[in-house]
């Protein structure tokens, strides 16, 4: 009976009733949608690399060296030298290593040099390996494997040839299209990265740029036959290193920094890369904040709404009382409209939310490797919801006392 | 409640004090002895700011007094806790005021409904809103009607049924007529005096019209009650 006498108050008053439904509904879409994003964003980030122990390249900054290695971003100021790579490569506790040449790119994606090494030992997410949606790992110098949004973006399939171009930009002046690449191998997605790279073996990226100097063909060399020169690269730009024990992480890693031939620098891949999401975090926690203000403001909108009605509603008050009602069942009669509004507005953010996720999801996936997975209600966006709800009864507790002290001080039939 | 019969005090109150502010010793009432039978009809009659409301909201349980014993239906209403004195509203007390006694936008169905602890089962609530709906004159058809489509006399009879509903002892009626023409007054008063079950209920009827006063087996002049006028004056 009091619920229905509060859904049938609150429709009576149902222009400011909806304008505070929408208020609450588009506050709470913000916040759960921030938080969505946030999680999400954590979870795939989180899942970029694993069972990778150390990833090596020339000495810069921690994140710098992460950031071009795993997520392919930025570049590398310095390479590491092939007698170098090799030398650690074959350090006894070393059980492989994932070569790594950056550089180039096709049509805005990079290109990474790498190794048969890549597909056997690159984990990703809980462990898992790497899997072809179609095709097989690169054999010959000119063949190509792409990765699942590359293909999905391009329209790319087996057999297709493709040129590289020189550098990272997505419109390149100097393409190597005397060396076209053949498609052989198309990426499962993995929603990492890898999605949006294409991979080549270091002799490929060795041989398009033979007879190259300082990142320019040499004027009037002409091509050459690749199978003619010896396609050991010079150097690399960085590697991936699998440890036969874990015990050994700290002993390769000082092996590394403490190198006298050259300026290497080791670092752990999971460590690293909390500390990159704890820089985000502060953005995060940025919006996070602004989303709760936000919030907050259309509380107090709603309990405003009700402390309006709350003069009109007077001598309803009094017939409560009248029926023998206490100041309780008056302070849970506000409580419960606010309740309402909220649950109600609450169901419209989720619904918006779902459908805003289920339009967005390819661009997220393509634009940004945001694979949204499974299901969106986890626990920390339930967590949100009862957190929206304690609020609510919070802000809803200066209507409902004010209505609680007046219908005990009512002085009936007045 | 058994004992509460026709023989016993329907209302017994024994120097009783009240005043709205606390600190000031001005009582707004201030009844020293005032005993009704139960069953009887009383009229209450006084100017306003004579304390009518307020005698009604101490009889209802809703004012307590800083002094004083009063008893209503055999129930010591200075004892008792807000709660229970809520209770002993919802069971034993109707109450109906001058106007807005439903509310506005519920079924007149609901507005009955919103009665605490009645008894009847959802079918057996009809049946018992039907039967008074027949004394009062009202038309079954309209307990589906919103509150606010009554003509203001309906809605002061649909608020009897209501009052009536869980069938108390007391019955409490505040200026019910001051809204309705004389014709409309006269027939509610013999409506209202001839419902069935009005000799076992004690009836306290409150207005300032001196004209009702022949409906009624007991009248009492609000001055004449409370002995404290000046501070009634003032009010």
């Amino acid at each position: 009976m009091l619920f229905k006498l509060a859904w049938k108050s609150l429709l009576e008053r149902k222009v400011s009733m909806m304008l505070t439904v929408l208020m609450i509904a588009v506050s709470a879409f913000v916040l759960l949608s921030v938080e969505t994003i946030r999680y999400q964003a954590k979870e795939s980030f989180s899942q970029t690399v694993s069972g990778v122990d150390l990833i090596v390249g020339a000495r810069t900054g921690q994140l710098n060296l992460l950031l071009y290695s795993v997520f392919h971003i930025g570049h590398p100021n310095n390479n590491i030298s092939w007698q170098s790579y090799q030398d650690i490569a074959s350090h006894q506790a070393v059980e492989w290593t994932i070569p790594l040449s950056l550089g180039d790119s096709h049509r805005g994606y990079r290109v990474i040099g790498t190794s048969d090494a890549f597909f056997e030992h690159f984990r990703y997410a809980n462990r898992q390996s790497l899997k072809f949606a179609d095709g097989r790992p690169f054999d010959d110098t000119f063949d190509v494997v792409i990765g699942a949004a590359v293909a999905r973006q391009l329209g790319y399939e087996l057999g297709r040839k493709i040129v590289l171009a020189h550098g990272i930009a997505a419109v390149s002046f100097s393409q190597h299209d005397d060396y076209p690449f053949e498609i052989v191998g198309i990426l499962a997605p993995t929603g990492t990265p890898i999605d949006q790279s294409l991979f080549v073996s270091l002799d490929g990226i060795e041989a398009i740029h033979v007879n190259w100097q300082h990142g320019a063909p040499i004027p009037g060399s002409g091509r050459i036959d690749p199978d003619s020169v010896d396609l050991t690269p010079d150097s690399i730009t960085a590697f991936m290193v699998g440890l036969t024990s874990r015990i050994q992480t700290f002993n390769v890693q000082r092996m590394v920094n403490d190198y006298r031939q050259e300026a290497l620098m080791a670092i752990l891949p999971g460590a690293t890369l909390s500390e990159l999401w704890r820089m985000l975090g502060s953005v995060e926690n940025l919006l996070r904040l602004i989303s709760m203000l936000v919030l907050t403001g259309a509380l107090f909108g709603m309990c405003n709404m009700l402390l309006a009605s709350m003069r009109e509603r007077r001598y309803e008050m009094s017939v409560l009382r009248a029926l023998g009602y206490g100041p309780w069942t008056v302070f849970s009669l506000l409580q419960l409209e606010a309740l309402i509004m909220s649950v109600v507005a609450i169901l419209v953010a989720v619904a918006g939310l779902h459908l805003a996720v289920h339009i967005m999801h390819d661009q997220l996936m393509v634009d940004y490797s945001l694979h949204l997975s499974g299901q969106l209600l986890n626990s920390e966006l339930w967590q949100m919801i009862g957190l929206i709800l304690v609020a609510t009864f919070v802000v809803a507790l200066l209507p409902a006392v004010s209505a609680y002290r007046h219908a005990l001080h009512t002085n009936l039939g007045r | 409640m058994q004992q509460n019969t026709t023989h016993c005090t329907a209302i017994d109150i024994h120097n009783l004090c009240f005043s709205y502010d606390k600190k000031s010793s001005a009582n707004i009432l201030e009844i020293e002895r005032w005993q009704v039978n139960a069953g009887e009809r009383v009229f209450v009659h006084g100017p306003s700011g004579s304390g009518k409301s307020t005698l009604l909201n101490l009889l209802a349980g809703v004012l307590k007094p800083q002094r004083g014993e009063i008893s209503v239906c055999g129930q010591p209403l200075h004892n008792m806790s807000g709660r229970q004195r809520d209770v002993f509203r919802a069971r034993h007390v109707g109450l109906v005021f001058q106007q807005f006694n439903l509310i506005p936008y519920l079924t007149v169905r609901d507005n009955i409904q919103l009665v605490r602890y009645h008894t009847h089962t959802s079918s057996k609530l009809d049946e018992a809103i039907i039967a008074l709906f027949d004394g009062l004159q009202l038309n079954p058809i309209l307990m589906d009607r919103r509150a606010d489509e009554l003509s203001v006399g309906q809605q002061q009879r649909v608020a009897i049924a209501r009052a009536l509903i869980n069938q108390p002892e007391l019955l409490i009626v505040d200026e019910p007529t001051s809204a309705l023409d004389m014709a409309a007054r006269d027939s509610f008063m013999q409506l209202l005096l001839a419902l069935p079950g009005a000799e076992d209920r004690t009836l306290v009827f409150v207005s300032h019209d001196p004209g009702l006063a022949d409906y009624f087996s007991l009248k009492v002049e609000m001055q004449q009650l409370s002995k404290h006028k000046e501070a009634a004056d003032a009010v």
